[in-house]
């Protein structure tokens, strides 16, 4: 018997069988006592120990700051709609592209999916109750505010023109506000090592038992492996930030070739961050799809420990490629050579999660749902940015590419197409856990359409112009480059506009949506267990762990409208189907 | 056989058993906190001394020891001190463990009395430094350079003299050195011995006036040295400071007692990394 996958909860009616009727606030696994109103007042809220309200406030701060970059990013694509002067003068173009890498990097991207996702989802994922250091966790939170505030002061105080990069000798002659936005982002590292750190800790030692390493779901080992290059990483930026700072504001010089120093060594010391830093925004968002991929497809991860494992292998590798963001800047052949073999062994763990989930697919019974939706997009759009690495990742070809717009447009497929869409697929999926609402699956569904079709018409035009010899962060260009510049900015505005259909139709929900069932995917993994939304403790019986991805364990309750774990039903009723798998 | 019992999932129906409340590392959250963040740390001070090391090889000339004005001894004095505290730290974490508070808080007085006596020693080293004007951007690398900073300093005593009604002999006599010195520098683009000497006659023939120049020693690249200097053991100072505020609250609470055991063995294990990261400091720093 196949199984029957309700498609569209918000456009469905409420049928309760008579043996249900009893229960008329909601689906059973909706729970009216939950971490939303177990205690009120805007107090309960600010001064919160609970990760899944930190990890809510840590969704509402990263959407603000993604609101504030993607406003810079039109900006940036309107200015280059025309060759010269458009909108602005090219002093005012430079805020906008540095604003917009700068705040999108800080503060959306690295946050986005581990403290605000995986603050939600982590201990709930993982059978626990918090994580190990909840005062921790809120510190974190407050620290993350405290560096928007110093981006915010930047913003209106002298701004930044310097590129996210912030590479000396220009960041450290120019007249904009570098040391306020320097300390912004030192603040925000403390931000992000007090999450990794509180992660890693959690996933060592508050695991329930039975939950063994290799019954952990995929999502968690990513996190975890997030967390090792958010510990380790970290606080290079730190060092690097601090000696630049010192050197704007004292006579201290390391990066000044008047005193000796070497502005290359600020390159160095900035990619051993910022490359593993790329993969703190990506490899939490391979976590979300493996989940995805696996429920949506009603089938078993596929090989799952390789999986498991290349999440590791590319946070060690990621810590031994730097060097490639710096083949002309000035290295040696040797260097040069064994950073470029080192970027390529990188695309071999990302290759392996790639063809595992689609050998999850092969032969799975896919439910194109919202979050499937993102997902199949994520593959799609990874791949490609991932491949585009590899041409910049060789020597000969990256000294044409370097700096050029195909650079942009390589980054902005892992970062936009990986991280971003991983990030709305695991938003649209654990939804109606973190509020208790469905939404309206049809216009996710166009959503997720919209940002494809959009992202691809933004960026797949500029891999045209980077190979045509467009630079990256110029504010003019000739005439040629014009018609696929307007198809990029084209584009920019649809993909603006794909993510507030999103937007809407994920605020639509919390205003009408219905209340959801526990397990509204039929997924196994234990946060699936407890009712939506959570209760303050997370689990009202201490949940049952097993494998995580034994979809042919849940089935379908028509009853209920929900997803349950068979052994529920060996206690009471007996199953109404059993899956096929 | 044990383990995998303890491990085998729940049947369901089935009370949950109560122990093992929890798996993997039988250590306490706070305890692998703190190593983690000893990790975060072994990161930051790896990076700075990697940047010395790097700064080091690629520069043209770097100064010794002696040029600089190390003292040796006060370094070795200095790890000998912080060794000895975090012996003592360990003492007093072991009397805590075995309840004996006031013995405790002995052994802690002895941790800070040591920390703030390695904080002394490096005070009177940063002083010296201060008093040789070696402080970074501020020392000659080429005869060029000597020159513009005597001339300045120069023309600075010309401009704090007082003016000519109230002169007195003395003044006079400085402000016709000076005077002199200023237009030997300007017009007979001295090399640095040369200009040492003009500089040290003129402070032969007014060592009553009170008014010093700058001292002239040409050092190629001691100001990428005293940069780096200043970073690490500033910023090392600044751990030993903290270290010093975390013993400092144990050693201050009126209930110490063994539920403080925890919380000073973290501020224990932190001391020890400041501890050694100076065991990594003093080689690079004093001897090679």
């Amino acid at each position: 018997m196949a199984v029957e996958t309700p498609t569209d909860y918000a456009a469905g009616e409420a049928a309760p069988s008579p043996e249900r009727a009893a229960v008329p606030a909601g689906p059973p696994g909706y729970a009216e006592d939950n971490y939303l109103n177990h205690t009120k007042g805007l107090m309960s809220w600010l001064v919160t120990l609970d990760h899944k309200r930190i990890g809510m406030m840590y969704l509402v701060g990263v959407m603000s700051a993604f609101l504030l970059g993607g406003i810079f990013a039109l900006l940036v694509r309107a200015e280059l709609w025309t060759p010269g002067e458009t909108i602005v003068t090219a002093e005012t173009y430079n805020r906008f592209f540095t604003l917009h890498g700068a705040i999108m990097v800080f503060l959306f991207i690295i946050p986005s999916v581990p403290a605000a996702l995986g603050n939600f989802v982590l201990p709930v994922m993982l059978g626990a109750k918090d994580v190990a250091f909840p005062r921790m966790n809120l510190a974190s939170f407050y620290l993350w505010c405290g560096g928007a505030i110093f981006f915010l002061i930047t913003l209106f105080r002298g701004s930044l023109d310097t590129g996210w990069t912030f590479y000396v000798p220009y960041s450290t002659s120019t007249e904009t506000a570098v040391v306020t936005a320097l300390t912004g982002v030192f603040i925000l590292g403390f931000s992000s090592i007090f999450t990794g750190l509180n992660f890693i800790v959690t996933v060592h030692t508050m695991r329930p038992p039975g939950m063994e390493w290799f019954k952990m779901p995929l999502f968690l080992w990513a996190i975890y492996a997030t967390s090792i290059i958010q510990v380790l990483a970290t606080p290079v930026l730190a060092v690097t930030l601090l000696l630049l700072a010192v050197e704007r504001t004292t006579g201290i010089g390391v990066f000044d070739p008047a005193y000796g120093g070497d502005p290359v060594l600020f390159q160095h010391f900035f990619w051993f961050y910022s490359h593993p830093a790329v993969y703190i925004m990506i490899l939490p968002g391979f976590g979300i799809i493996s989940e995805l991929i696996s429920t949506f497809s009603r089938k078993h991860i596929f090989g799952y420990r390789f999986i498991a494992y290349s999440s590791i292998a590319i946070a060690l590798f990621g810590f031994l490629v730097w060097g490639h963001h710096m083949f002309t800047s000035g290295m040696s052949t040797v260097a040069a050579f064994v950073f470029s073999l080192l970027t390529f062994s990188v695309s071999i763990p990302s290759a392996i999660k790639v063809f595992n989930w689609l050998a999850t697919m092969y032969k799975g019974n896919i439910w194109l749902a919202t979050p499937m939706c993102y997902a199949l997009s994520f593959i799609f759009l990874f791949t490609i940015g991932g491949l585009t690495g590899l041409h910049l990742g060789a020597l000969a070809t990256d000294i044409h590419l370097h700096d050029s717009y195909f650079v942009v447009s390589h980054f902005h497929y892992v970062m936009v197409g990986g991280s971003l869409v991983a990030f709305l697929g695991g938003l649209f999926y654990w939804w109606p856990k973190m509020t208790g609402k469905m939404y309206n699956d049809f216009w996710g569904k166009i959503s997720a359409l919209i940002v494809f079709l959009a992202f691809n018409l933004t960026f797949f035009p500029q891999f045209i112009l980077g190979t045509k010899g467009m630079p990256r962060r110029y504010y003019n260009y000739v005439p040629e480059f014009q018609f696929w510049h307007q198809v990029s900015t084209v584009g920019a505005f649809m993909l603006g506009g794909g993510l507030l259909v999103a937007a809407v139709v994920l605020v639509h929900s919390l205003l009408r949506g219905k209340k959801a069932p526990a397990n509204p995917w039929g997924a196994a993994t234990l946060e699936w267990q407890c009712s939506s939304p959570p209760p303050h403790n997370n689990f009202d019986h201490p949940p049952t762990v097993g494998d995580p991805y034994a979809l042919n364990r849940v089935v379908y309750d028509p009853d209920t409208r929900s997803y349950r774990q068979i052994d529920e039903f060996s206690n009471g009723g007996t199953p109404q189907q059993t899956a096929k798998v | 056989m044990s383990a995998a019992t303890a491990h085998a999932p729940v049947p369901a129906g089935e009370p949950i058993p109560s122990t093992p409340s929890r798996m993997g590392l039988p250590i306490r959250n706070g305890k692998l906190g703190i190593w983690l963040f000893l990790g975060t740390e072994v990161m930051f001070f790896t990076a700075l001394i990697g940047s010395l090391i790097v700064l080091r090889g690629g520069s043209a000339a770097w100064p010794s020891q002696e040029t600089m004005h190390v003292k040796l001894w006060a370094g070795a004095v200095n790890t000998l001190v912080l060794l000895t505290s975090s012996y003592f730290v360990v003492v007093a974490l072991n009397k805590l463990g075995e309840g004996k508070a006031s013995a405790a808080r002995g052994y802690l007085s002895l941790t800070l009395l040591l920390a703030c006596l390695f904080l002394g020693i490096k005070a009177y080293e940063y002083s010296g430094k201060f008093e040789h004007d070696l402080l970074p951007g501020r020392v000659p690398e080429t005869a060029e350079m000597a020159r513009y900073k005597v001339l300045a300093a120069t023309e600075g005593i010309l401009a704090d003299l007082p003016p000519a009604d109230q002169e007195t002999v003395k003044d006079r006599g400085v402000r016709d050195a000076a005077n002199t010195l200023a237009s030997f520098i300007r017009n007979e683009n001295p090399e640095a011995p040369a200009l040492a000497g003009a500089v040290d006659s003129f402070h032969d023939s007014h060592t009553g006036a009170g008014r010093w120049l700058p001292e002239v020693e040409v050092i190629p690249g001691a100001n990428l040295w005293l940069s780096t200097y200043f970073l690490i053991t500033g910023l090392h100072a600044v751990h030993v400071i903290v270290g010093i505020l975390l013993l400092a609250i144990p050693l201050l609470a009126w209930n110490l007692s063994r539920a403080w055991f925890p919380f000073l063995e973290n501020a224990a294990l932190y001391w020890h990394f400041v501890d050694l990261v100076w065991i990594f400091l003093f080689p690079t720093v004093y001897l090679i």
